[in-house]
């Protein structure tokens, strides 16, 4: 953890408002992005900022001073993004998310190739990704931000998924092995 | 390499969609990061009347009998000492003045005034359970005058903090700054004013305009003007306002920036205030302050606020911070800070 966070935290668990100052200009950022990625509106990725910041200010007693901030910070974010994002009915809703977000973007990737040669070779762009992005629900746009975005492993994912490390290591299979059937055919 | 494709992907969006200027600050200080904007600090004039008025409204104040808010309320007073301690012992007024405006019900269930701040409560319910949140808010006197906004605490739909309340029901107690007045009424007559606009959609409510009358409590003052220099800063102790919802203090000092070779774009103290009483002394931490004026005097509001404590009062400022808001190499904003330890201690008496 970084000294200043430290010492942000430090001073917010006294009731130092400037902790929570040091806090938001430190993470405002990365937090508007993560959830304007879940969310796809700006503004409303800045609503769920703000909650988060409130929550964390809130129950910043129940955080473990010894733990990076980072990563339970942006699990709220998170997960107000999701419930917000979840009032836009545009997606389409499956059963699980971390198996079928991961599969149904990069299938949807690969489906868009037109030859295995083109397949390796064809340059995705940022605006191919996000099109795909809209298309999956706030949960599932939360699986791949925290896999791609964040860069979270599979173990970091399972712990902040609540689920065992087994299951996230065999969903993230299932996925890459179905994405290698989709390749294949594809051909 | 799809994976690297994705990953870049992601960061181009994100960075296109969300600039580094984007600044949450201003607008969440005004909901949990309290600040109180910088006021004209105003003369206290003690009266034997407005002592008697005092002790009458306090006394009546007491019998009254405690109002039970809605859940979403009850959890957000529950989070501001200052406000849990006025609503148990029955300090607020129900008001229960209910609008009904394109299907939302906009409810101001209970308010309180008192020297440091003037709160309001009230929820929301949506009629379809889409989420709205309060916009352009105001706050004024019956002369017109608008109270500045110091504090907001938001129950929202679902939140962890949101205990029973209705589906789609939010609660907000905001308070506004009532230092500015300095005739301690007996009664305020106020008028507040609101918009409403939906957390998913464009749509707006109202506004909404409320008026009611509430009585005014007044604080245990004490204007010391004392001051007391330390490590070649002079710190002067202007004012403190003890009222049952608060406990706040106006100190100055100029920034000792020629000591050093930065300068800081402000510098804030860090304080706390006990009281000693038989040698049992009780503490009051630093909670909230306001960005120095053109004096470099900050208002500092404590918790909790020790309204029924007496005994000798002493005020340390045990640090002095000077920040700058600035970008890390990797161009992440954060703030640098440079601290001054040392103490400043001031004894005071409070009526």
């Amino acid at each position: 953890m970084k000294n200043y966070e430290a010492e942000a935290i430090r001073q917010l668990k006294k009731g130092d408002i400037l902790g929570l100052k040091t806090l938001v200009y430190g993470y405002q950022t990365k937090a508007l992005r993560v959830a304007y990625l879940i969310t796809g509106n700006s503004d409303l990725a800045e609503e769920c900022v703000q909650e988060a910041f409130i929550q964390a200010y809130q129950h910043i007693g129940r955080f473990d001073a010894r733990r990076p901030f980072a990563p339970w910070f942006l699990r709220i974010v998170s997960n107000i993004a999701i419930r917000r994002g979840q009032q836009d009915q545009r997606y389409v809703s499956l059963d699980d998310p971390l198996y079928e977000a991961e599969a149904m973007l990069f299938a949807s990737l690969m489906n868009q190739t037109v030859t295995p040669d083109e397949q390796v070779a064809k340059k995705i762009t940022a605006e191919e990704i996000w099109n795909l992005l809209q298309k999956l629900s706030p949960h599932q746009r939360e699986v791949i931000v925290s896999r791609y975005y964040l860069d979270m492993s599979e173990s970091e994912m399972a712990k902040e998924l609540k689920t065992a490390p087994g299951t996230v290591k065999w969903r993230l299979y299932a996925a890459r092995q179905r994405l290698r059937t989709l390749l294949v055919g594809s051909g | 390499m799809m994976e690297q494709q994705i990953k870049e992907g992601l960061q181009e969006i994100a960075e296109r969609h969300i600039g580094d200027e984007r600044d949450v600050w201003p607008a969440l200080q005004t909901k949990v990061a309290p600040k109180i904007p910088s006021q004209p600090r105003s003369r206290w004039r003690k009266t034997r009347r407005g002592w008697a008025l005092s002790a009458l409204a306090i006394l009546l104040l007491v019998v009254t009998a405690v109002y039970a808010v809605a859940p979403a309320l009850q959890s957000l007073f529950d989070m501001d000492s200052g406000l849990k301690d006025v609503h148990s012992s029955g300090l607020g007024y129900a008001l229960n003045q209910s609008q009904v405006v394109n299907g939302v019900a906009i409810t101001l269930e209970w308010a309180y005034a008192d020297e440091n701040r003037i709160a309001v409560a009230y929820t929301v319910n949506p009629a379809r359970g889409e989420q709205y949140e309060p916009f352009a808010f105001t706050l004024t006197d019956e002369a017109g005058h608008q109270f500045p906004s110091t504090m907001g605490l938001v129950s929202a739909d679902g939140s962890e903090v949101n205990g029973g309340a209705s589906p789609g029901e939010s609660g907000y107690v905001f308070s506004f700054d009532s230092s500015s007045i300095t005739h301690r009424p007996e009664m305020l007559d106020l008028h507040l004013e609101m918009s409403l606009k939906s957390a998913t959609t464009a749509k707006t409510v109202g506004p909404v305009s409320f008026r009611f009358e509430i009585p005014f409590t007044p604080g245990r003052i004490a204007a010391p003007q004392q001051r007391v220099t330390a490590d070649g800063v002079t710190i002067t102790l202007e004012k403190v306002t003890l009222t049952p919802s608060a406990l706040t203090a106006v100190i100055c000092f100029t920034g000792p920036d020629d000591a050093y070779e930065d300068t800081y774009e402000m510098w804030l103290p860090i304080s706390h205030i006990d009281v000693i009483n038989d040698g049992e002394q009780a503490r009051a931490t630093l909670g909230t302050q306001s960005d120095p004026d053109e004096d470099g005097c900050t208002t500092n509001r404590y918790f909790p606020s020790l309204y029924h404590h007496d005994g000798v009062w002493r005020l340390t400022v045990t640090e002095l911070v000077g920040i700058n808001r600035g970008y890390t190499e990797t161009g992440e904003p954060h703030i640098e800070q440079k601290r001054i330890s040392g103490n400043w201690t001031f004894e005071f008496a409070l009526p």
